[in-house]
C-alpha cells in the first residue's frame, strides 16, 4: 500500500507534468514548418556578437534534428523537467505536512518509507525525460520530418541521468527545510546558474552538467557523454542517500 | 444494576463497589445464590477499569460475601445467612438512628454517645444476675 | 527490566535547543494495566510518547517496549507492529475516505481485526465514503482510535485520546477504550490533563512535570495512603516539626493546622495530638488536590 500512497501523493503533478511536456515538445516539433523559412530569413539578417548566436541557432535549426536538439529539448524539455523534478524532490512523503505522524507510526523503516518514494519519483521522472522524447519519432511524419528512435532514447536518457541531481538536490534540502519553498527556490537557482554556464562558458564535459543533461556531445559526434552521464546520476544517487541519513535522524 | 461510582471522591472505586454490593446485600436487593453482572459488562457499564472490578470482586469472595464460580460468573453466597441478617439489621439501624437522633437534640457530643454506649454494653455484660 | 512491564522508561532525557524536554523521566507500565500519564501542557507527556513509538530520539537514557529499545530502528518497527496508537493531533490521511484509510491501514498487519472494525464503525457511526478531512472533530477522533483498536495490537499509546471532544463523545470513547481493555486484554498508556478522566478509568498513574516522574504508583495504594489531616487548635496552631516522613506539606490557618500526608497518617495524627491538638480529622485526598499540590510547589 505504500506504492498507493505514493502514487496517489503524487499522480497529479506527474500527469499534469506530462500533459505539459507532452504539449509542449510535439506542438514545437509539429510547428517545424513554419519555423523552417522565418528561420532562413533571420540567418540574412545583420551581424554582431548576439545577431552571430541568432544565426548559430537558426543554423541548426536548418535540420529537423538540429531543431529538436536546439530548440524543443535544450530550450524546453530541460528546462520543463528540471522544475517538475524539483517539485517532486522537495515534497516528499516524509516532508512536513499533515499524515506524517500518522506514517512514520505505522509498522515500517523510514528506510522504506523513503525507498518507495524515492523509487516511485524516479519512475515518473524517468518517464516524464522519455515519453515525450519518444514521441517525436511518431509525430515527426506529420510534419514531414522524420526522427531516429536511438536519439530520442538517448536524449530521453540523458535528460533523466543527467538531471537527477536537482530531484536529489531538492530532496536533501527539503530534509534541511521544514518549508516547501525554499528548497525548490535554491534548487532552481543552482539549475538556472547550471543552464547559464552551459550557454556562456566553455567547459569541458563530465562538469558542464547542461550539456551532459541534453546530450550534447551526442548530437554533436554520436557519441553519448556515457563518464559525465554516470558520475552526475552517481552524485544525484548519493544526495539521495544523505537525505535518507537525514530523514532517519531527524525528530518528528 | 450498581450506581457509578464516584472517582474523585477520594476512596478507592474498588471499595467503593463493594459498598455498594454489601449494602444490595444487607437490604436485600440482592439475595443469596443471585448472580452478580460480569467484569466485563460492569466495567463497560460503569465505565470504570475492569482490573477494578475484578478487584472489588476478590475482596468480595474473601469476605465471603460472594462467590467466584469459574466459567459462570460471581454469585451472592447463600452459606453468610445474609438474608436474615438484613431484617436483622434493618430493624437494628432504625432503632440507633432515633436514638442518636435523641441524643443529638439534646446535645450530646459524638464521643460522648460512644462512651454511652460502651458503658451500657459493658454494664450488660456485667450484671450476670 | 522486569518482564511484566510492558513498557518501561529509565532517565529518560530530550534537549532540544533551548528547552530540555525530558529530564531523567523514569517509569514502568504493568501488563494488562490502564496507566495514565498525568502532566499540565508542556510538561513533557507528547515528547515521552513520541520516543516510545520512534518518532523522535532520546538525548540519553533507555525506553522499552515489549522488552525492546524503543530508539533502534529495526526494533522500533518491532514495537510498532504491536502498538496502537493515537496521536494528539489526530494525525492522518485527509485526502483518503474513512473506508480507504480503514483498508490502507488494515493492509500493514497481518493481525487486522476486521470484525472489530465493522463493529466500530457501525458503534461510532462513521460515514464510510466521507473524506478524512470533512469529519467532525469527535469522529476524527474515534476514527483514529478504531485504527488503533484494530491492528490486533497488544499496547495502546493515546495522547489526550478525548481532549477536545464533549462530554458525551469523551464518554464514548472512554467506554470503548474499557470495552476493548475488558474483551481484548490490551495494556494502555495514556496521557491526559484531564484529571477526572483518568481517576475514572486508570489503575496506575504517573504525574509527569518539567520532564521528570514526581509520583507514580497503583492508584488505589495512593488513595489509601494519602491523607488530608486536620488538627485543630486550642490558640494559633504551632508549626510543629513531624517526625514522619510523609508530611508532604503543612499549611496553618488560624487555630487550623493542615496537612496532607502521603503516607504514615496514623503516626502524624498521634504527634499531633502529642503535641496538644484538640481534635485530629483525617480524609481522602483526590487525585486532583495531589496534582495541584505538586503543579503549586514546583513554583
Amino acid at each position: 500500500m505504500l506504492w498507493y500512497k505514493a502514487w496517489i501523493d503524487t499522480r497529479w503533478r506527474f500527469l499534469v507534468a506530462l500533459a505539459l511536456l507532452v504539449c509542449t515538445v510535439l506542438g514545437n516539433a509539429l510547428a517545424y514548418s513554419s519555423v523552417d523559412g522565418f528561420v532562413v530569413a533571420l540567418a540574412a539578417g545583420p551581424a554582431g556578437p548576439l545577431a552571430d548566436k541568432i544565426s548559430s541557432i537558426a543554423q541548426l535549426s536548418s535540420t529537423f534534428r538540429g531543431f529538436i536538439w536546439g530548440q524543443v529539448i535544450r530550450q524546453n524539455l530541460c528546462g520543463l523537467w528540471i522544475i517538475f523534478a524539483v517539485l517532486l524532490g522537495a515534497d516528499g512523503l516524509l516532508s512536513r505536512r499533515k499524515g506524517v505522524i500518522f506514517t512514520l507510526a505505522l509498522p515500517v523503516s523510514r528506510r522504506r518509507l523513503f525507498s518507495v518514494r524515492a523509487a516511485t519519483d524516479l519512475a515518473e521522472l524517468f518517464l516524464l525525460a522519455l515519453i515525450p522524447m519518444l514521441l517525436i519519432p511518431l509525430a515527426a511524419p506529420a510534419a514531414g520530418q522524420t526522427y531516429g528512435v536511438a536519439d530520442a532514447l538517448v536524449h530521453g536518457i540523458s535528460i533523466f541521468l543527467g538531471g537527477a541531481v536537482f530531484y536529489g538536490l531538492a530532496r536533501l534540502l527539503a530534509t534541511a527545510f521544514d518549508d516547501r519553498w525554499r528548497p525548490i527556490v535554491i534548487t532552481l537557482a543552482v539549475a538556472i546558474v547550471v543552464e547559464l554556464c552551459k550557454e556562456f562558458i566553455p567547459m569541458p564535459a563530465p562538469l558542464n552538467l547542461g550539456g551532459v543533461m541534453d546530450g550534447q556531445r551526442y548530437f554533436l559526434t554520436g557519441t553519448p557523454a556515457w563518464a559525465g552521464l554516470v558520475i552526475w546520476y552517481a552524485i544525484s544517487m548519493s544526495l539521495l542517500y544523505a537525505a535518507l541519513r537525514s530523514t532517519e535522524m531527524r525528530d518528528f | 444494576m450498581l450506581f457509578r461510582p464516584n472517582p474523585a471522591s477520594g476512596v478507592p472505586i474498588y471499595l467503593q463497589i463493594m459498598e455498594q454490593v454489601k449494602h444490595a446485600v444487607e437490604t436485600g436487593a440482592l439475595r443469596p445464590g443471585e448472580q452478580l453482572p460480569g467484569i466485563r459488562p460492569l466495567a463497560e457499564e460503569l465505565v470504570i477499569n475492569p482490573n477494578t472490578v475484578a478487584k472489588a470482586y476478590r475482596e468480595l469472595e474473601h469476605d465471603g460475601i460472594i462467590e467466584l464460580r469459574q466459567g459462570a460468573g460471581a454469585f451472592v453466597s447463600a452459606a453468610s445467612g445474609a438474608q436474615g441478617r438484613a431484617e436483622k439489621f434493618r430493624g437494628a439501624r432504625t432503632i440507633v438512628a432515633a436514638a442518636v437522633k435523641q441524643l443529638r437534640a439534646r446535645g450530646v457530643t459524638e464521643d460522648e454517645i460512644r462512651r454511652l454506649i460502651d458503658a451500657e454494653l459493658a454494664g450488660l455484660s456485667g450484671k450476670g444476675e | 527490566m522486569a518482564q511484566s512491564n510492558i513498557v518501561e522508561t529509565v532517565d529518560l532525557e530530550k534537549h532540544y535547543k533551548n528547552v530540555v524536554a525530558l529530564d531523567g523521566l523514569s517509569l514502568a507500565v504493568p501488563a494488562g494495566s490502564i496507566y495514565g500519564l498525568l502532566g499540565q501542557n508542556g510538561a513533557g507527556k507528547t515528547t515521552a510518547i513520541k520516543i516510545l513509538m520512534g518518532l523522535v530520539r532520546p538525548t540519553a537514557g533507555g525506553a522499552a517496549i515489549f522488552g525492546l529499545p524503543a530508539d533502534q530502528p529495526a526494533a522500533s518497527v518491532a514495537i510498532r507492529q504491536r502498538t496502537g496508537f493515537v496521536s494528539d493531533e489526530r494525525d492522518l490521511y485527509d485526502f483518503m475516505t474513512v473506508a480507504k484509510l480503514i483498508a490502507f491501514t488494515a493492509s500493514f498487519y497481518p493481525g487486522w481485526r476486521a470484525d472489530l472494525a465493522a463493529r466500530y464503525v457501525r458503534s461510532f457511526d462513521l460515514p464510510e465514503s466521507r473524506v478524512v478531512k470533512a469529519l467532525s472533530r469527535g469522529a476524527r477522533t474515534k476514527l483514529a482510535l478504531l485504527l488503533a483498536f484494530c491492528r490486533g495490537a497488544k499496547l495502546l499509546i493515546l495522547d489526550e485520546a478525548t481532549s477536545g471532544l464533549d462530554p458525551v463523545a469523551s464518554e464514548e470513547v472512554l467506554q470503548v477504550l474499557v470495552g476493548h481493555v475488558a474483551n481484548e486484554g490490551v495494556t494502555v498508556f495514556f496521557s491526559s490533563h484531564n484529571i477526572a478522566e483518568v481517576e475514572q478509568i486508570a489503575d496506575h498513574v504517573a504525574i509527569i512535570d518539567r520532564g521528570r516522574n514526581v509520583l507514580s504508583g497503583a492508584l488505589d495504594d495512593l488513595r489509601e495512603a494519602y491523607r488530608r489531616i486536620e488538627f485543630v487548635f486550642d490558640g494559633e496552631a504551632p508549626a510543629l516539626k513531624f517526625h514522619s516522613t510523609g508530611v508532604v506539606r503543612m499549611e496553618r490557618k488560624g487555630r487550623v493546622l493542615s496537612v496532607l500526608a502521603s503516607s504514615g497518617s496514623e503516626q502524624i495524627v498521634a504527634e499531633g495530638r502529642a503535641h496538644g491538638s484538640l481534635s485530629a480529622q483525617a480524609r481522602p485526598v483526590t487525585l486532583k488536590e495531589i496534582f495541584l499540590d505538586i503543579a503549586s510547589r514546583e513554583r
